[in-house]
């Protein structure tokens, strides 16, 4: 047995180290990142989401099969007409304070995000401005426990953005908040509280002991959320390598966001276990149909047909992702046969169309990044691809917020480009699509796909709005302006002999409650 | 010696303009935007509109550098976009866990890579000679995070002796501290002793040529006290230069050796500012490094009259 330096000094020098003590477990989990802030949906990202719902929950949570279940709210009626949500409260719900959770407490919680002085960055999303078009126009409290929101207009879509990952809608005490509006520690109704934060270095949580949970199973982000755990220490390791050697000396528990060249290597290793898993995030490549050169549709489809996902999904994934040429995530249960399909990879018919189209060997630039391994992958395979019919492909590789105002204006030919993880289909098409003269950052706008976009998120019926997205899918491919290529793998390591009970679900986010910690 | 001191302090004046100038003027020259990296993933061009006009940057790059400068005179660095910390807390806490290492790795290098030097010179062209300098080409040689991953693979994952991964302040605790710091020094150590190691030698070489070294000699003086008494103050000049060059740039961040061993240093700091585009952030450290380097150069060159008498102030 390796006894670490650390340990034996300090047994020598009989002093006590910051380790807990003696009956309290803990769970020590990589991020390669710091949380920005506490204050969820104003300064996020994604590790700052990932650790902040432990502690803050929304009224609803999204389930492995990307539909919404309970979380703070048991059980909702929607009015026959489809505007009014009434939510009643999970039983026994506490805030970390003691204080049980009201009805009025949701309505305030949720009046505070909507008002612009709280900086809420989705603010967009509920209140008539975004591209969904959903309006809250009341919230009332009907008791104690049972909540009202009124929608301007049914929309299908409300549920979805309430469970929402990104921008979590969360219900707090109002203590959280100061009387001069100064944000105090968060105090939430998650299975844990934050208990301290070293900046760059790492956020620890504790369970919240008075915690309450759902009946129903642990289902994804939904149900129940017990904690089994007394402490969970996010630690910050920036660099890939050094996570995984954390992870090998089990200085780690779990490595989150495993490098996936690391895979094989990691999995052969005595005592771990590796969970890979396929997340609705999505790989494109987007080509500026404004362009002088690639507005030319059968120049846009001579590239589709030169590129065979298949050879990008092995080369940017280490063949762990999955091709998708579609908005539709292969676990969304809106998923089917229609959206498996593209343009077939056919170098000839790539060749013919470019002939067709007069192509003279103009160079064409393809962008990427340096910062995200898939995006860069992708496009070195797609460069040869290409470069083997016959277009002259120049490779331009920027950093990140480079790239990403390029993108958001719009500046680009060919941009091979991620979308995180949006679990409904009208979400995902939603980033792409829109009105040209509201944002520049539009890549497919044609009409009749963006009715039926539009009708997307009016529809109730799930097979009727399945119809619509193969539809728009059909519409999509032909076009060719925006190329799906496949959805993320994102890849968990842990050590099965001391991590009880943790799984990686279908949208990636690691979750710490229901896992438990060999003493 | 004060005099002087207060001169160099108010010729740091125009250094620190230019400097402040330069910083803002590269860093907008530079594509991205601040508010775009806030907002993020999160598709909506109202708020990226928004966070602009909150963090001024509607407002003319003029505006935005008197308003900065401004700030700067009244001694506020401003707040981090990312964070919305104040810049000044974040490179307080960054700067002390850089400046632990580098310190400690910069004083044991010179203790051991100073006199290595000298015997080196000293023995000059003999097989010894050849080893040092090999040596020392070999650590130059040697990339940082090659070196982070081999020392982390070894002691960490193999041998299990020291931490992977935490960072404590030897303020908070020094024998834990000093353990999460010995394998990150050491990385540290191996790129600095080459320099110093290859600086001493050269230098040693050239005052040894000189004729009251030869006189030394001839006077019949041992080895040692020719080599220590007579050849050191003189040979240790120019090192010390570069040694105040060195421990500025060093001081500045490490920023590899930092990521590779997870710790929360200023170069870590800088470079997490730099891809964010949180212009606050990357301005007040570029500035504060300035200082740094001012400060540093001061002590060197008030140091120097100590150690050759042939400088005065």
């Amino acid at each position: 047995m390796k006894r670490s330096l650390l340990s034996c000094l300090a047994v020598s020098a009989g002093i006590t180290l910051a380790s807990p003590a003696v009956a309290e477990t803990s769970l020590r989990v990589s991020v390669n990142s710091d949380i920005r802030s506490t204050q969820f949906g104003v300064n996020r990202d994604g590790t700052t989401d990932t650790v902040l719902h432990h502690v803050i929950e929304g009224l609803v949570a999204y389930r492995d099969d990307l539909s919404v279940g309970p979380l703070l709210a048991k059980s909702w009626e929607v009015s026959p007409d489809g505007t009014a949500y009434t939510f009643t409260l999970r039983d026994g719900a506490l805030f970390h304070n003691g204080q049980p959770v009201t009805a009025s407490d949701v309505k305030w919680s949720w009046e505070r995000l909507l008002n612009p002085e709280t900086k809420f960055v989705c603010r967009n999303w509920f209140d008539g401005t975004g591209g969904t078009g959903i309006k809250i126009t009341s919230i009332e409290t009907l008791d104690d426990k049972r909540v009202r929101f009124t929608l301007q207009e049914p929309n299908a879509l409300f549920l979805s953005r309430m469970a929402h990952m990104v921008c979590l809608s969360g219900i707090i005490h109002k203590d959280t908040v100061g009387a001069d509006g100064s944000w105090n520690n968060p105090i939430g109704t998650g299975p844990f509280t934050i208990k301290e934060w070293r900046k760059n270095q790492f956020i620890e949580l504790a369970k919240f002991d008075r915690y309450v949970p759902l009946k129903e199973k642990a289902d994804g982000y939904a149900g129940n959320r017990e904690p089994r755990v007394d402490r969970i220490r996010f630690l910050v390791i920036a660099d890939p390598a050094a996570a995984k050697a954390a992870l090998l000396a089990g200085d780690i528990d779990v490595l989150t966001n495993l490098d996936l060249d690391a895979v094989e290597e990691v999995k052969n290793a005595k005592g771990i276990r590796v969970g890979l898993n396929i997340t609705p995030g999505w790989e494109v490549m987007l080509m500026q149909d404004q362009d002088p050169l690639l507005k030319d549709k059968r120049i846009r489809q001579a590239i589709a047909h030169a590129i065979n996902r298949d050879e990008i999904v092995l080369a940017a994934t280490a063949g762990l992702g999955k091709p998708n040429p579609s908005a539709v995530a292969e676990k969304s249960s809106f998923f089917g046969k229609d959206f498996q399909q593209g343009l077939s990879y056919s170098p000839d018919k790539a060749r013919q169309l470019l002939k067709e189209a007069g192509y003279k060997g103009e160079t064409i630039k393809l962008t990427s990044n340096a910062q995200y391994p898939f995006d860069n992958k992708s496009a070195i395979a797609i460069q040869s691809m290409l470069q083997r019919v016959g277009i002259n492909v120049e490779l331009e590789v920027l950093d990140w917020a480079t790239q990403f105002k390029n993108y958001n204006e719009g500046r680009t030919q060919l941009m091979v480009m991620g979308f995180s993880a949006r679990p409904d289909p009208t979400l995902m098409y939603d980033v792409f699509m829109g009105d040209r003269n509201k944002r520049k950052n539009v890549y497919y706008a044609d009409e009749k796909a963006l009715e039926a976009l539009a009708q997307s998120s009016t529809t109730a019926d799930p097979e009727k709005r399945r119809q619509i997205f193969a539809q728009i899918h059909q519409r999509m491919i032909d076009d060719s302006s925006v190329m799906g290529l496949f959805n993320f793998v994102e890849a968990d390591a842990f050590r099965p002999e001391r991590v009880k009970g943790f799984e990686v679900w279908s949208l990636g986010k690691s979750r710490f409650w229901g896992v438990e910690v060999a003493k | 010696m004060l005099s002087y001191s207060l001169r160099r302090l108010a010729l740091a004046l125009p250094t620190l303009l230019l400097a402040g100038i330069l910083v803002f003027a590269l860093m907008r020259l530079v594509p991205g935007d601040p508010a775009l990296m806030f907002v993020g993933d999160v598709d909506d061009p109202e708020a990226v509109i928004r966070k602009r006009a909150e963090l001024g940057l509607d407002r003319s790059l003029i505006e935005q550098f008197l308003l900065w400068s401004g700030s700067i005179l009244s001694g506020d660095l401003g707040t981090s976009v990312k964070t919305g910390s104040p810049v000044a807390t974040e490179i307080a806490e960054s700067f002390p866990v850089t400046a632990q290492i580098v310190l400690i790795a910069t004083f044991l290098s010179s203790i051991i890579a100073i006199p290595l030097g000298m015997i080196a010179a000293w023995k000059q062209n003999s097989s010894l000679d050849v080893g040092i300098v090999g040596f020392t080409t070999f650590c130059l040689s040697i990339p940082s995070f090659w070196m982070a991953v081999i020392l982390l693979t070894m002691f960490g994952v193999n041998l299990g002796w020291l931490p992977t991964v935490g960072y404590v302040s030897m303020t908070e605790n020094l024998l834990e501290g000093a353990l999460y710091l010995i394998m990150p020094v050491t990385a540290l150590l191996f790129t600095e002793l080459a320099t110093l190691t290859r600086m001493s030698r050269a230098s040693t070489i050239d005052v040894l040529r000189l004729d009251y070294i030869t006189h030394a000699r001839a006077k019949g003086l041992g080895e040692r006290t020719v080599l220590w008494k007579h050849a050191f103050p003189n040979a240790f000049a120019p090192t010390l230069t570069v040694l105040g060059l060195l421990l500025g740039h060093l001081l500045g961040g490490v920023v590899v050796l930092e990521t590779m061993f997870s710790l929360p240093g200023m170069g870590r700091l800088m470079i997490g500012a730099i891809f964010a585009r949180d212009y606050p952030v990357v301005q007040g450290v570029l500035l504060f490094i300035v200082m740094l380097y001012v400060v540093i150069n001061l002590a060197v060159d008030l140091l120097y009259p100590a150690f050759d008498p042939r400088v005065k102030l």
